[in-house]
């Protein structure tokens, strides 16, 4: 800390180093998102870097604490929009082991193919992002404008576009029709075809090579410290997947690679995300092709349908909730779920303690845990690089700030 | 998901002061770095938890996945040892737990708000159970006109 | 009698040279066309490329053309706010006289082989010394806004010139040589067979390249990278006075897409005349085809807006003076070369 002095007439000045200029590059910037990033500056060269996030920050743990179980899942799906399948999802799965239920098999694969056509989703959002603050209008317009297919694909699934509230303990809220699939694999069809255009227009255009390659270098080693999440971490050369490791939904029936890369600059986190595309493709197509029909909710839940529900459920295949769900009251304990979203690893940990509403909900998003690269990747480039490498580290105020 | 319903791994540490070499001994186990790092406030038993899991991206067949420690600490002025010189990974989280219910971490590098205002919340710890949200829904409002009178 | 007098009296002052030059052709109403179509245009193509529309509400029928007078109207209504902490006077001159200086080359670039309002012999050397003035006043509006982004947005700007001017001159000499006069209607007729182009194709390529670091355009977008360092040196501007930065590039870009045209695409060639209307002949026709080459010209520019994203400082500085300051001098002695096999020497 700079000494603070007193220059007469109630002025305070803190003598700052002649070489160095502070930048303070947002929260009303272009390109900073809802944050802010305090900057220290040697000509054109970071040499200190201090994010400064919170500015959305709504005390969801807090929230939950003062909301029915059921309800919070409403909430968390605000975390992160492109990506609310998987957060409900991570939510859910805690919930579940808390309940003691499991859901059936069909109900896994609907959830799986909703978190794979949100994580396409979310790494288009994320790459266009990114395209914008190196200044690539066409990528911005491309990625962004072809996210709507995954948008509508989400909503022909759940019946919204973005906040979907689509996970329900024991199962799901809807069934999807046979002519779904034929759209799904329309949808991939196109995604399929324009991951060319991308590579040709965006990431293999020689001026956006030159600006993310060798920026932004994060070795294995610092981002096992960092405790750094999801593609991040994987374009880093960590082989961890939580589909991998601890398996949920319909991921331990279908067969896919988990790509990674050495490099772990810029360029490789950006072919990471295009390669996690093209295997979500895989994914979905082998989803699509192997799931079992069957009841979409556990039969424990099913027998407390009032016939009016049932018909409801027969009819439009869809579930209308028996009331007692809102006072739903998970026996004492702790449980957490963790799930891989489209940033990353998100891990929710719940204590219940046998009320309807719960003790202390944790919530740790993958950009929270990514923040702290803004803090340390930074330093040694130029300010040039700093939009650069914000946007190759796909990092989501909203979700961070919770 | 086993209808198991407990994080089976708990490790209970009374003495704060114990947290760092439980820690390092961990850290020699393989588990390289921090999921989560919070608390849970008890105001009954006066007492605040703070809660670790930790997990590896080195040892696959690491078990169990993620390890949970907890560290018993006084309310009235919760103090623990930070962690950030074992998991860097800590250190945002430290911060979070530090303005959210008031832990101090001994030897923490950048020990600041992360996330809230630290002029508006300075000495405000919102996530402990004394910290009551104000609910704007129309019930509040009814309440309030109640206890004011009425609206005149 | 009076009132025709009058009537010859307005005509000829608006067919005087200089009036004619600055105020109709190709000076402020030709390039306020201008504007409007190959900002339209730029809209309009990259919009095609990204799968959208582009401007469309305000004029349907016309595929939105008069968008930006649009915009200019709302650039007009909205309050010029002027921070306290700025340099008052440096702050409200720079955008003026960085657009009205950016347009001031025309007064030495004639459009016609017989009518032009200062006839130098030195005309292309008087017309890019006075392409490198607009500059200083970005670097000024970034000095006095008092605004670190703004600071930063100058000193890139300088870094710029120093990296672009020496390119353009270079380039010019490589064609000026050949054609063997700094007089830009010699340098013309000297293209009646030939194009520049064909002639010494070196130097006009780095003389484009050069033009597109000068005005800003992609990749070269740096001085006002919006994702870095919010406008550049605009940023603390907004109104009309926004409007007039914003115009200044352009403006700069059709200038020297003048001079490009008159250097190394045949100015006023393919050249003819209709018997018995000497202005026509004379003014209008050669006006027309050197206008039209400078608007196909600025049009491949600022089509770079959809193809490429922005270069950074050090990589744009780099280029310049390791790659492009060489290119332009072997322009050079192309240029020379072609002196010595003609036998001029």
């Amino acid at each position: 800390m700079e000494a603070i002095s007193d220059i007469g007439g109630g002025i305070s000045a803190r003598k700052i180093d002649d070489k160095t200029m502070i930048l303070f590059f947002g929260p009303q910037h272009p390109s900073s998102g809802h944050m802010r990033i305090i900057l220290k500056l040697d000509g054109d060269v970071i040499i200190e870097s201090d994010p400064d996030i919170g500015y959305v920050h709504r005390t969801m743990e807090k929230l939950s604490e003062t909301k029915e179980w059921i309800k919070n899942s409403v909430l968390f799906e605000r975390l992160a929009i492109l990506d609310a399948g998987n957060v409900t999802q991570a939510y859910i799965i805690a919930l579940e082991k808390l309940l003691g239920i499991e859901p059936p098999e069909r109900a896994l694969y609907l959830r799986t193919i909703l978190s794979e056509i949100n994580r396409i989703s979310s790494h288009l959002y994320g790459m266009g992002i990114f395209a914008i603050m190196l200044g690539s209008s066409t990528g911005y317009m491309w990625f962004f404008g072809d996210r709507e297919i995954m948008v509508q694909l989400a909503e022909r699934i759940t019946g919204s576009r973005l906040t979907h509230t689509y996970h329900i303990p024991g199962g799901v809220r809807r069934d999807v029709s046979k002519s779904f699939f034929e759209e799904l694999e329309k949808g991939l069809n196109y995604i399929e075809k324009r991951l060319r255009h991308y590579e040709i227009m965006f990431v293999n255009n020689p001026v956006v090579r030159s600006r993310i390659e060798n920026v932004g270098i994060l070795s294995r080693e610092r981002a096992i410290d960092l405790g750094v999440t999801g593609p991040n971490a994987r374009a880093s050369g960590i082989d961890f997947d939580v589909r991998v490791e601890e398996p949920y939904g319909a991921y331990s029936f279908v067969d896919f690679e988990v790509p990674v890369y050495k490099e772990g600059d810029a360029l490789a986190r950006t072919f990471q995300r295009m390669d996690e595309i093209r295997q979500s493709i895989s994914i979905l197509r082998q989803l699509s092709k192997s799931i079992p029909e069957g009841p979409i909710l556990n039969e424990k839940y099913l027998k407390l349908f009032t016939p009016a529900m049932k018909e409801v459920l027969e009819k439009d295949k869809r579930i209308k909730f028996p009331a007692i769900f809102t006072s739903l009251k998970p026996p004492s304990g702790k449980a957490y779920g963790r799930v891989e979203e489209g940033r990353g690893e998100i891990f929710f940990y719940l204590e219940s303690n046998g009320e309807p509403k719960p003790y202390r909900v944790r919530v740790v998003t993958p950009s929270f845990r990514n923040s702290i690269l803004l803090k340390y990747l930074p330093v040694g480039y130029r300010l040039a690089d700093l939009p650069a490498i914000y946007g190759s580290i796909d990092y989501f105020p909203p979700e961070a700030d919770r | 998901m086993s209808g198991d319903s407990q994080v089976k791994a708990e490790f209970f540490i009374e003495n704060p002061a114990e947290l760092p070499s439980v820690a390092q001994t961990l850290k020699e186990k393989g588990y390289d770095h921090v999921i989560s790092l919070s608390a849970v406030d008890y105001p009954k038993s006066n007492e605040i938890h703070l809660v670790i899991h930790v997990s590896s991206y080195t040892k696959k067949d690491i078990e169990p996945k993620i390890f949970e420690i907890r560290v018993k600490l006084n309310r009235d002025n919760p103090r623990v040892p930070s962690l950030v010189k074992i998991w860097p990974s800590a250190e945002f989280q430290e911060r979070e737990a530090y303005e959210m219910f008031g832990i101090v971490f001994e030897n923490h590098p950048d020990l600041r708000n992360i996330l809230l205002d630290p002029e508006e919340f300075s000495g405000v710890h919102p996530l402990r159970k004394d910290y009551i949200v104000q609910v704007e829904d129309i019930m509040l409002k009814l309440k309030e006109e109640v206890k004011n009178g009425g609206n005149k | 009698m009076m009132a025709i007098g009058l009537l010859e009296f307005i005509k000829n002052l608006i067919l005087w040279p200089p009036v004619f030059y600055m105020l109709i052709a190709p000076g402020l109403i030709t390039i306020m066309i201008l504007l409007i179509i190959l900002i339209w245009a730029e809209r309009k193509i990259a919009g095609r490329i990204q799968m959208r529309y582009g401007p469309l509400e305000i004029s349907p029928k016309i595929g939105g053309a008069i968008q930006l007078l649009a915009d200019l109207m709302r650039y007009m209504f909205q309050e010029i706010i002027i921070p306290r902490t700025v340099d008052t006077l440096p702050y409200i001159i720079a955008p003026i006289a960085g657009f009205v200086i950016s347009m001031l080359p025309i007064a030495a670039i004639p459009i016609s082989p017989i009518y032009f309002p200062s006839p130098v012999n030195n005309s292309i050397i008087v017309a890019l010394a006075l392409t490198t003035l607009p500059p200083i006043f970005g670097i000024l509006a970034g000095w006095s806004s008092n605004n670190k982004f703004s600071l930063i947005g100058g000193a890139r700007e300088s870094f710029l010139v120093a990296a672009y001017e020496l390119i353009i001159i270079l380039s010019a000499i490589g064609a000026v040589i050949i054609y063997g006069s700094p007089d830009f209607t010699q340098a013309v007729s000297a293209q009646k067979d030939l194009w520049g182009i064909v002639l010494n194709p070196i130097s006009a390529i780095a003389f484009y390249v050069a033009v597109l670091m000068a005005t800003g355009r992609f990749p070269f977008e740096i001085a006002e990278a919006d994702a870095e360092i919010v406008m550049g040196a605009y940023t603390e501007y907004s109104g009309l006075m926004y409007g007039l930065s914003m115009g200044i590039s352009y403006a700069r870009m059709f200038v020297y897409n003048l001079i490009f045209t008159l250097l190394f695409l045949g100015g006023w060639y393919p050249f003819f005349t209709v018997p018995g209307h000497t202005f026509f002949s004379y003014v209008i026709i050669p006006a027309t085809i050197i206008i039209l080459k400078a608007l196909i010209v600025s049009l491949t520019m600022v089509f770079t807006r959809a193809i490429y994203a922005r270069l950074r400082i050090d990589q744009a500085l780099g280029g310049a003076w390791k790659f492009w300051f060489l290119f332009s001098i072997i322009g050079l002695l192309w240029g020379g070369a072609i002196v010595l096999l003609q036998g001029r020497i």
